[in-house]
């Protein structure tokens, strides 16, 4: 991972950080967790340089997995992590430009057993355009 | 007056449109986890599988598959 998303990560790490709701949030899927938690993730970065700087477009979700009944909660922590992001994320070494929602997704995962909870899988992603500082 | 122009140019279009989705549909199958198959469409190039909308929520060789072709 380079700078940019690195930076990035952390920085929606941090801020995430401020969301309530979760029990956790991991740069990484956790071996163990319990439910809601987050995952945030930064994808495939390209050059978004200019003649006199560097810069990246960097791709970044937040994946949201709970388990309940219905998928009310989930929706909720997928909303709230998106309204996290979007107000004026700032990541160290780079400006972020623009950080544009990409799309959100939410899937069941599986059939649960007669009486289980049901569990959830979401996902919220972004493109950020960033330039170094 | 023009037809022979406009066939030939509309046959140039098409030509050059099957080829951008052939390099998309071949960029995509390199790409494309266990369990995915890439088929080009009329409309331009379907993804198929078992469970594709969770894989592409918690699997991120699918979730960036489209920005990594992009």
């Amino acid at each position: 991972m380079s700078g940019a998303a690195a930076a990035l990560q952390a920085a929606a790490l941090a801020r995430l950080a401020a969301v309530a709701g979760f029990s956790g949030r991991y740069d990484v899927p956790p071996a163990q967790a319990a439910y809601p938690y987050a995952v945030v993730e930064a994808g495939p970065e390209i050059d978004w340089g200019h003649k006199s700087g560097g810069g990246s477009e960097v791709r970044l979700a937040v994946i949201v997995r709970d388990a309940g009944e219905r998928s009310r909660r989930l929706l909720a922590l997928l909303d709230a992590a998106r309204a996290a992001l979007e107000e004026g994320l700032t990541a160290e070494g780079w400006q972020v430009v623009t950080l544009a929602w990409h799309k959100t997704m939410t899937a069941r995962v599986g059939k649960a057993p007669v009486g289980a909870d049901t569990a959830w899988a979401g996902s919220v992603e972004f493109r950020a355009r960033m330039l170094k500082t | 007056m023009f037809e022979e122009l406009t066939a030939r140019a509309t046959a140039l279009g098409e030509a050059r449109r099957r080829a951008g989705r052939a390099r998309l549909a071949a960029a995509l199958r390199a790409e494309a986890p266990r369990g995915v198959a890439v088929g080009e469409v009329e409309e331009g190039v379907r993804l198929s599988g078992r469970g594709l909308l969770l894989r592409s929520i918690t699997d991120p060789a699918l979730r960036w598959i489209g920005a990594r072709a992009a």
